[in-house]
């Protein structure tokens, strides 16, 4: 039999560096540091692809997301902080997929369309949970949003915990 | 169809701990930004916790682009998979069960796909057809769910097969020692009587016929005397195969293993055999046991084909049974004719078989070795093996047993040097 690779897919890498490269640029624009500390987990889950390892991946995508509450941290606006958040999310979601589509099925096989499905639904909910905790921000701006937001945490942490 | 209990993949492991890192870190600098990033995270979290892998009710539907190719043709294997079941499979992961025998050459036979319910999938792949009768293994379908946090595998039976007959080509003519039967054939004997090839001169004596007076001796002499010739007769061969586990070897993934090669080798001889007029039989020395008595004709020729395909004696791989060697030899003596000969094909891996060859002909059974090499000199552990198996060809050879020592080359090949060695 022909040997197959298992190494991640090509699309899988290309969409995890796409929103790697996102978060990245989200957070520079609003602080170096958080620019830097992001870029770092750029390469380090850059790294984890070429070895297809899911332990670097992991890192590089913490690292990214450390970035992301750096800038949080510093005060930048809320949209801001969740775009890059969410991008960090995402490709480390992308590029662990990758990975596991690449153990099993390996690198020439045909595996765009479940990957496909995967990226989008993972976008999907991504951005329903970030248009909803924005629209509460938005919507209590006038009286007390840190209250709301944080009470809408609460309630979602409860509403997770229910459903288990 | 056989389920698995779902299994947790981790895919989504750690995105609580981004939940309580923002959250913990949001507390006390009161950074609204830092609780909605808490928020992305919770919201993964029960993402990944919403929904079970599905129990995917998959048909799969293979079609070979031929079924009974010939060997070392390409095969285009077409696969179909429906999705049956009622749940929508946002991820399926497809691995196909290629029969070990067969390899892909091009392709994989793998797929990546979402299937909702009633839609079909089609992947294809092209192996290439190798002797014996090939079965698909279930194909694997790993199923997941939508956000990749719970995988369940199922394995979906549907059976296909593909036979592959091997052509029996006589190649070239298989050299014979001299063990015959009565009947006249091309094996020249040291019998005096009526042929080709000059034996001796002898006395006339009244009642032999006219045609073989030697007259240009009675011209000069004056005395009549007769020319004998070397008798021609067929011979009977038993062609033993040896397929015990110790003649599975090969020098690396890709070239087929001794036995592969012998069974080639045998069809060849056989059909070589077969045709001047021998009568031909074929035997296996192994667990699994295959007798066929030497015969002549078409149909014999038919039945050793389909027997040389798919005997499970004769399988690519080697087979579980457990193997009783002196038992195996003893009945394959009783079923040997008193006049034939053997022509055995083993590799010659280990001593043991080196001991059957002299016993069969030392029990009167004039052997010939034809011996697949399946040795290489890249590693000092392989370079001994082919020194030992030099040493035991050599002692069969100084038993006075042909040995064909059977390298990269094709067989007619070395089979027209043995000739002219064996004639000088």
């Amino acid at each position: 039999m022909t040997e197959i690779t298992r190494e991640p897919s090509r699309f899988g890498i290309a969409v995890a560096a796409g929103f790697a490269l996102l978060s990245v640029a989200t957070t520079a624009v609003v602080a170096t540091a958080g620019g830097a500390i992001s870029g770092l987990g750029l390469v380090v889950l850059l790294a984890g692809l070429a070895v297809a390892s899911r332990r670097l991946i992991t890192n590089g995508g913490g690292i990214l997301l450390l970035g992301a509450l750096y800038v949080g941290y510093t005060g930048a606006p809320p949209l801001l902080v969740l775009v890059g958040a969410l991008t960090g999310v995402l490709a480390w979601d992308a590029a662990s997929n990758a990975v596991s589509v690449g153990e099993q099925l390996g690198k020439e096989t045909d595996t765009m369309r479940g990957e496909v499905v995967h990226v989008v639904s993972s976008v999907l909910v991504g951005s329903l949970a970030v248009a909803v905790g924005y629209a509460v921000y938005l919507a209590a701006a006038g009286g007390q949003p840190i209250a709301s937001v944080f009470l809408l945490v609460v309630g979602a942490v409860a509403l997770v915990n229910a459903l288990r | 169809m056989s389920y698995v209990d779902a299994v947790d993949t981790e895919h989504w492991a750690g995105i609580g701990a981004l939940a309580f890192a923002a959250f913990a870190l949001g507390l006390p600098f009161q950074r609204p930004g830092l609780f909605l990033v808490a928020l992305v995270g919770v919201g993964f979290a029960a993402y990944a916790r919403f929904g079970d892998a599905p129990a995917a009710d998959l048909t799969v539907d293979r079609d070979l682009s031929e079924t009974s190719p010939a060997p070392d043709s390409e095969v285009t294997v077409t696969v179909t998979v429906e999705n049956t079941g009622s749940a929508t499979l946002p991820d399926l992961r497809l691995i196909d069960g290629v029969p070990p025998g067969l390899s892909v050459t091009e392709g994989t036979a793998r797929l990546g796909t979402a299937l909702r319910p009633g839609k079909r999938a089609t992947f294809s792949y092209t192996v290439t057809a190798t002797r014996g009768s090939h079965e698909w293994e279930p194909l694997t379908a790993v199923v997941r769910n939508a956000s990749g946090s719970r995988e369940r595998t199922v394995e979906v039976d549907s059976g296909t097969t593909l036979r592959c007959l091997p052509t029996l080509e006589a190649s070239s003519d298989l050299p014979l020692r001299g063990l015959t039967t009565p009947y006249s054939g091309r094996v020249a004997t040291d019998v005096a009587g009526s042929g080709l090839e000059f034996h001796s001169t002898r006395e006339y004596r009244r009642g032999d016929p006219l045609s073989r007076v030697d007259w240009n001796r009675y011209a000069r002499s004056g005395e009549l005397s007769t020319v004998s010739f070397r008798e021609e007769r067929a011979a009977t061969v038993v062609l033993l195969i040896d397929s015990r586990e110790a003649a599975y070897r090969a020098p690396d993934e890709e070239t087929p293993n001794a036995v592969e090669r012998s069974v080639d080798a045998a069809g060849e001889a056989f059909s070589a055999l077969l045709s001047t007029g021998d009568r031909v039989g074929i035997a296996s020395y192994g667990p699994e046991a295959c007798w066929l008595a030497p015969a002549t004709g078409e149909r014999h020729r038919a039945t050793a084909r389909r027997l040389l395909a798919d005997h499970p004696a004769f399988s690519v791989s080697p087979s579980e049974e457990p193997f009783y060697p002196s038992i195996a030899l003893r009945r394959l003596r009783r079923r040997l004719p008193a006049d034939a000969q053997i022509v055995l094909f083993s590799p010659v891996t280990d001593d043991y078989i080196a001991t059957v060859a002299e016993r069969l002909d030392a029990y009167g059974h004039q052997l010939t070795l034809i011996s697949p090499d399946p040795t290489v000199d890249d590693a000092a552990p392989h370079r001994l093996a082919r020194l030992e198996r030099d040493t035991r060809l050599r002692r069969l050879r100084s038993h006075g047993i042909r040995v064909i020592d059977w390298g990269e080359r094709p067989l007619a090949v070395e089979l027209a040097r043995a000739t002219r060695r064996w004639s000088r």
